[in-house]
């Protein structure tokens, strides 16, 4: 569809040069950015390329009906900037950061707190949202939680047992991979984009390839990409099973809950035994996939993938027949089709409400340019829609790898990777298992990574979380948050 | 009807637990590559190959020294097997890596080509442990890795219950805590807060390579490289992620569970 | 009455005389009159005691006879004293409760040195103790109704003594309504009785329903039902009761839940079961129905509520309704002829009378020495007072315990006497109401778990965690006066509760009087260790036992505690707060958070309504403000006492119509009232 836009469209996995993308005087930019998100596109990145002293404002769309990106940039400002906040709530989270790493003020933003910065003490210090009333008390839960989980601060605001407002607090895991990856890519780089979100690892590891072999002007080999696809799909299977069986846990359904366990188990090992580490690391690199499978190791694998899946459907099957389960899923941390567009929702949670949209289907790059998967959607928004959708990308997801592991196209897997182009950006998207993994790569005059942007699908999610808690009962706080299954540390970077 | 389908189910399929310990370890993925072993003797004085292409520079050669691979920071990306010329770092396969003392995760001495595997917890503590240890788990700044592989112990296949080792909700009812991630400051407070709580005598763990050096990570200002920088360490188990039969191998040596000796194979 | 207790009777009297006297002599000298005052009216409690007790205990050589306290220059008018079983069993409530009340006060009152008259206070205290034993003691109407009328105005005056808050003088005055009219109803009732009987005294009201007839008993039996029932606070009648008695002082509150509410049990008593004769059926299962139904709503009420005092005093209503239960009850039993199970129930009835006096005063001298500490009645700001006021939580726990009827306190003894009448119920008569005696044995046991939520949140909230503002955060220990109160009737509640069998004695004159029954022979068993319920399927109760079985097994922990403790190391830690910064007061549970799940569940009857504002700036996902209130109405006020009086008001402005201004129309009004005496004279 060909519309009028003063952006420069790209298409997902392709770089351009520095230059070529528009500027405008900040006002503009900020207002341009207001009409497209007006017109219903969606935000994909939002962030501040620092020129000297000043800040330039980077913002990367997504026109999903366009099946194309679009990019556009500030000119260089410094001191504060109308928030696009006030108006387009999506942005908030972008607005925050800019202004914690750049230190550049959103004007009239409505909520602004610190995204990961410690105070002396951690994070999640400062006032906290309080309701006024006499009968309100607050539930303060975290940074360590009751399970082997990553940490993270929730405070709630109650009246007896029904929340009226949750606020989160990040930022615990903060490690530094942005400003450690400027003037690379070193040696540690790539070891880096793997653990930034250790359960999303190839995801995350494909869109920095795909980033870094857009600047350097080429494209993996089929082969690779083909390798690449089949295990994000793996990626995918064992997280959804993972968390159906998590859900269940959480309902007290145990049949579902310890076969999940045990089948996530077995997924972890068919990524395993493609590269030898449970969760991908090592499989994906710049340039392709390092590590070659040979027809007796493929064939393994779709045998082993054949029990996993007959098992999971069966455990699945008994979930969806227990009327307990069902009592507690449904009209369970209900969130509106409107409300999901409005904040920016991504990933199964956004298809969950209804949204159609899934990377692989709006920006197909790599190999989901011949192969597609179809679009799982459940238009309710509650728990039940969240685990319903989830049901449904394992069953797809399956027969995509059954179907992509009859047809395994010849050649190399990797191939060197050529020098990146200097003074140019690349975006790379991906649809990680939470939903839509964003990295954007900008190259300085020798060719090394002068910023690089990475943004997982959690930074819009988490407040969708929020959200969905409002008027609900508290006990029903951990069914949500599993259904949701956001990553700490893939926010925290 | 749910019920029957899965009473019958349980009972087609009996019980899913592995046999280990009692029986042979189940096998890691074949390209997993499991411990290194160094050989220094075969090291040419001159190549530095392995110490330009480690991401973590976990591989010292300092001069008239042999080479020094620290397993502790080292992530397992295997660079160093591909890269090496004369084959002096292998890879073995064995999946035993726990060590008590963290300079015990250091190869390439002429006695240390292996890892020294760790011994049991003392006479006293293995009297309050050996048959019951509750853990918390603490989540400083981890990616969700050692996380996944160390819940995946409490599933069926592994049963970590049946060797009385639990993960517990609250530090006030654990023995020690298991520690996984580098540490970041902005957890400082929250990790001296939980070892604070827990009831002496307590133990430490550290799992995976970023608990016992800062992992890909090292060298960040944003956090403390590990565990030892802010508490004593008890067990580290180096890899990354460790696989769950690592970790589960490490628990059962440090309660003295396992019958086999120590050392090299 | 023998010599030496009417000698005792008569001193006990004169000593709150006395202490009237002397609180207005030393008015003052306010320390003075403190002393003087309270520590009179302590002696005269304490007189009061020994004289009951002994008088109950000499048991079947009492012999009732009324003495002319004085007849004046009026004809007609005496003022006839007669104290039997009954009227002693209920001093033995005044005494011992106005004693633990007189010595708590000689603390309380010292916050109101140089703000208020305390020799006023203690002066309108003996007074009312005074009239209050008169009331219980009366021989004829003259007395009765006199003592009756001085304890409504000087509890009026009590009431309104912080009178400079508006929310105190209004209470005042819906006390002083509601007073009149139960005195109103009462004094119509006993007119009745007394047209029947042609004279005033007690005496001959004795058997006078034989006399009327069924139409005439039964309209005296709603009256009197009306009359005492709005003195002891029945639904629908009680809404006075938690107005008036939070906004007096936290004593006079202790002393008006704990002893003035039981005038209208004893009128009850008094008249239902000596005066009105055989009781048809429907008049004990009215007094059960309406005993269930406050039962439940007082309890109901009661956990909505975040005011200390106030949630007290819908205790009071819940306690009066398990109390008329057992009333109830006995008048069915006697009904149906079974006199043995009649006294069962009223034992248990007057058993939780003593017991709702003593554990209900305790809690509300709690509730005065923590109102003295905090400065605030609201729960919501209390919070961590038992670090800080250990013994005023100590006896408040156990007040808390005994009203929950847990063992071995009390309170259980005495449900557990009315589970016994009831559950024996349902075999005495074929008729459908026999099912009103599970059905309010169920409701029985549904109050007491709701008291126990009930007083879980009302401990809890006040004493526990930590304080949530700055008056629990300063509060202290109360002073020693203040201690003793609430230690007498602790261990009052304490005794009551392990030595059933040796109370019950003192009970046997009672019932012999009133249903020619003395149980307490067939109650006890094992040598006074045991209650058993009177039939051979009642079953057997030892508190008594229960307690020694505690104190046997403490020796266990305590040694395990010795041996082990010693080689353990201690160390005191803050509580686990998830790896925070820290705990705030802010996150302790709120008072009507902890109740709202059983409003919800009783939605019906509280009808809440919820007002959450929200406000914004730019986007309504990030409010800058967001308010949430939530109100529950007030049923019985908006459904039956309102229209009640828009009728009343509507139906005075018609009447008004007769006030036309007109000297002409009020001289025809005199002309035809005369006309029709004349008429209705021939």
């Amino acid at each position: 569809m060909k519309r009028d836009t003063p952006f420069t469209l790209l298409t997902n996995g392709s770089a351009l040069s520095w230059s070529d993308v528009p500027e405008w005087p900040l006002t503009e930019f900020l207002g341009n950015v207001g009409a497209e998100l007006d017109r219903g596109e969606r935000l994909s990145g939002l962030f501040g390329v620092p020129e000297g002293d000043a800040l330039r404002i980077v913002a990367v769309l997504a026109f999903d009906a366009g099946n194309t990106l679009a990019v556009g940039r500030s000119q260089p400002f410094s001191g504060s900037f109308p928030a696009l906040t006030a108006t387009h709530a999506q942005a908030h989270l972008f607005e925050r950061e800019i202004w914690e790493q750049h230190g550049v003020v959103p004007e009239n933003h409505p909520w602004l707190k610190p995204v990961r910065k410690d105070h002396g003490a951690g994070p999640a210090v400062g006032d906290f949202f309080r309701v006024d009333g006499s009968e309100i008390h607050e539930v303060a839960v975290g940074p360590v939680h009751a399970g082997i989980i990553e940490p993270g601060h929730f405070r709630f605001q109650c009246a007896g047992e029904e929340v009226l407002h949750l606020e989160i607090a990040l930022g615990f895991q903060h490690r530094g991979i942005e400003e450690a990856v400027t003037g690379g890519p070193h040696r540690a780089t790539v070891y880096q984009m793997e653990t930034v979100a250790g359960d999303t690892t190839i995801a995350h590891t494909t869109a920095y390839a795909n980033a870094l072999e857009a600047l350097a002007g080429t494209e993996a080999p089929l082969r690779a990409q083909w390798l690449r696809a089949i295990a994000l799909e793996l990626e995918r299977l064992a997280n959804h099973t993972g968390d159906l069986g998590a859900l269940a846990g959480d309902v007290a359904f145990l049949p579902t809950a310890s076969a999940c366990g045990k089948i996530r188990g077995d997924f972890l090992n068919l990524t395993a035994l493609l590269c030898g580490n449970r969760f991908g690391r090592g499989l994906v690199r710049p340039g392709g996939c390092p590590l070659d499978c040979d027809a007796e190791r493929l064939s393994q694998l779709r045998k082993r993938l054949e029990t996993a899946l007959a098992e999971v459907q069966q455990a699945a099957a008994w979930l969806w027949d227990a009327a307990s389960v069902r009592t507690r899923f449904e009209h369970t941390g209900h969130l509106h089709a409107k409300q999901a567009a409005e904040i920016g929702l991504v990933g199964p949670a956004a298809r969950a409400c209804g949204l159609v949209r899934d990377v692989r289907f709006d920006h197909p790059t790599g190999w989901h340019r011949f192969a597609q998967v179809p679009v799982s959607v459940w238009p309710d928004g509650d728990v039940f829609a969240r685990a319903r959708v989830r049901w449904l990308e394992i069953q797809r997801s399956g027969d995509f790898l059954r179907e992509q592991l009859d047809a395994v196209p010849e050649g190399e897997t990797m191939a060197p990777l050529p020098a990146l182009a200097p003074n140019s950006l690349a975006v790379a998207l991906v649809e990680g298992w939470r939903g839509e993994v964003c990295h954007v790569a900008l190259t300085g005059v020798d060719g090394t990574l002068r910023r690089y942007k990475i943004t997982d699908p959690s930074f819009h999610n988490w407040t969708g979380l929020a959200l969905a808690l409002r008027n609900q009962a508290i006990s029903d706080f951990p069914l949500c948050n599993k259904s949701f299954n956001l990553s700490y540390c893939g926010f925290d970077l | 009807m749910f019920v029957q389908d899965t009473l019958l189910n349980r009972l087609k399929r009996g019980c899913e637990t592995m046999a280990y310990p009692k029986g042979a370890a189940p096998a890691l993925p074949d390209r997993h590559g499991g411990a290194l072993r160094v050989d220094a003797a075969r090291c040419d004085a001159k190549c530095g190959a392995c110490v330009t292409v480690c991401p973590t520079e976990a591989i010292a050669r300092p001069a008239g020294k042999p080479v020094a691979l620290d397993l502790g920071r080292c992530i397992f990306c295997a660079e160093c097997v591909t890269v090496c010329p004369t084959k002096a770092i292998t890879r073995t396969g064995d999946h035993r890596m726990a060590v008590r003392r963290r300079e015990d995760l250091v190869l390439g001495d002429a006695s240390k080509e292996q890892v020294r595997l760790a011994q049991a917890l003392d006479e006293k503590l293995r009297r309050l442990f050996g048959r019951s240890l509750r853990l918390r788990q603490v989540s400083a700044a981890g990616c969700n890795a050692c996380e996944a592989d160390t819940n995946v112990l409490g599933t069926i296949g592994w049963d970590l219950g049946r060797f009385g080792i639990q993960f517990v909700a609250s530090p006030r009812h654990a023995d020690g805590l298991l520690i996984t991630g580098p540490v970041s400051k902005n957890m400082e407070l929250a990790l001296k807060k939980t070892y604070a709580a827990v009831p002496d005598p307590k133990i430490v763990i550290a799992v995976g390579a970023c608990a016992i050096a800062g992992g890909p990570f090292i060298g960040h200002p944003q956090h403390h490289n590990g565990t030892s920088a802010l508490l004593p360490v008890d067990l580290y188990i180096p890899g990354c992620p460790p696989h769950p039969l690592t970790i589960l191998d490490g628990l059962l040596r440090l309660l003295g569970r396992l019958d086999e000796p120590t050392g090299i194979r | 009455m023998m010599e030496s207790s009417a000698i005792l009777l008569t001193f006990t009297l004169w000593v709150y005389v006395a202490g009237m006297a002397g609180a207005l002599l030393f008015q003052r000298a306010e320390r003075l009159a403190n002393a003087v005052g309270f520590g009179l009216a302590a002696l005269g409690g304490a007189c009061g005691v020994v004289f009951s007790v002994s008088s109950l205990a000499a048991g079947q050589g009492m012999t009732i006879t009324p003495v002319t306290l004085w007849s004046g220059p009026i004809p007609g008018v005496r003022f006839v004293v007669e104290a039997d079983a009954l009227s002693c069993f209920f001093v033995l409530v005044v005494s011992l409760v106005g004693l633990a009340i007189s010595v708590f006060s000689l603390g309380y009152v010292r916050t109101y040195y140089g703000r208020k008259n305390v020799g006023v206070m203690a002066c309108v205290f003996n007074a009312l103790l005074l009239v209050t034993t008169l009331v219980f003691i009366a021989g004829n109407l003259w007395m009765f109704l006199i003592a009756w009328e001085l304890m409504a105005l000087l509890a009026y005056g009590m009431v309104s003594f912080e009178h400079e808050d508006r929310e105190t003088r209004q209470a005042g005055v819906l006390f002083f309504i509601m007073s009149h009219l139960d005195a109103a109803c009462v004094l119509l009732g006993f007119l009745v009785l007394a047209q029947a009987a042609g004279g005033f005294s007690f005496a001959s009201f004795r058997g006078i329903g034989a006399s009327l007839s069924p139409q005439q008993r039964d309209v005296a039996f709603v009256l009197f039902v009306f009359g005492f029932g709005i003195k002891a606070g029945i639904v629908p009648l009680h809404i006075w009761l938690p107005v008036a008695h939070p906004v007096a002082p936290s004593n006079i509150s202790a002393l008006m839940s704990g002893v003035l509410i039981k005038t209208g049990i004893y009128g009850l008593v008094r008249v239902c079961f000596e005066f009105l004769g055989p009781p048809p059926m429907w008049w004990g299962a009215s007094l059960l129905a309406v005993g269930t139904v406050s039962a439940v709503l007082g309890v109901l009420y009661a956990l909505m509520e975040h005011d200390l005092k106030r949630l007290l005093a819908y205790h009071s209503i819940e306690n009066i309704g398990i109390i008329l239960m057992g009333l109830g009850a006995s008048l069915m039993f006697l009904h149906t002829g079974h006199a043995v199970l009649a006294s069962l129930a009223l034992i248990a009835g007057l058993y939780h009378t003593i017991n709702h006096a003593t554990f209900k005063a305790l809690l509300f001298l709690g509730a005065g020495a923590v109102l003295h500490a905090t400065h605030t009645r609201n729960m919501e700001e209390m919070g961590g007072l038992a670090k800080r006021m250990r013994w005023t939580a100590l006896f408040f726990l156990v007040g808390a315990v005994a009203i929950s009827a847990l063992p071995p306190l009390n309170g259980f003894v005495s449900e557990w006497l009315t589970y016994q009448s009831l559950l024996h119920g349902f075999g005495t008569t074929t008729s459908l109401v026999r099912l009103m005696f599970p059905l309010g044995g169920a409701m029985l046991a549904l109050t007491g778990a709701l008291a126990a939520a009930c007083f879980v949140k009302a401990f809890g909230i006040t004493f526990l965690a930590q304080p949530r503002s700055d008056h629990a955060r300063d509060a202290h220990e109360a002073s020693l006066p203040m201690l003793i109160g609430q230690g007498v009737l602790t261990a009052a509640c304490v005794f009551l509760g392990l030595f059933p069998t040796v109370f019950l004695k003192l009970l046997d004159p009672i019932t012999l009087q009133l249903t020619g029954h003395q149980l307490s022979q067939q109650l006890t068993m094992a040598n006074g260790l045991v209650l058993s319920g009177v039939a051979a399927q009642g079953g057997t109760v030892s508190t008594l036992g229960i307690m020694l079985m505690f104190g046997c097994l403490l020796p266990v922990p305590l040694a395990l505690w010795a041996v082990f403790a010693r080689k353990a190391r201690t160390r005191i830690a803050p509580t686990w707060d998830c790896g925070q910064r820290a705990l705030t007061p802010h996150m302790e549970y709120t008072a009507t958070g902890f109740s709202k799940p059983l409003r919800m569940i009783f939605k019906a009857l509280f009808r809440p309504r919820r007002e959450v504002q929200r406000e914004y700036d730019f986007s309504p996902y990030f409010a800058t403000t967001l308010r949430f209130e939530s109100h529950m109405e007030e049923v019985f006020l908006t459904r039956i006492y309102r229209p009640v009086n828009y009728g009343l008001l509507r139906l005075s402005r018609r009447l008004r119509a007769l006030q036309a201004g007109s000297l002409q129309a009020y001289l025809i009004y005199i002309f035809v009232t005369l006309v029709a005496l004349l008429l209705f004279a021939l």
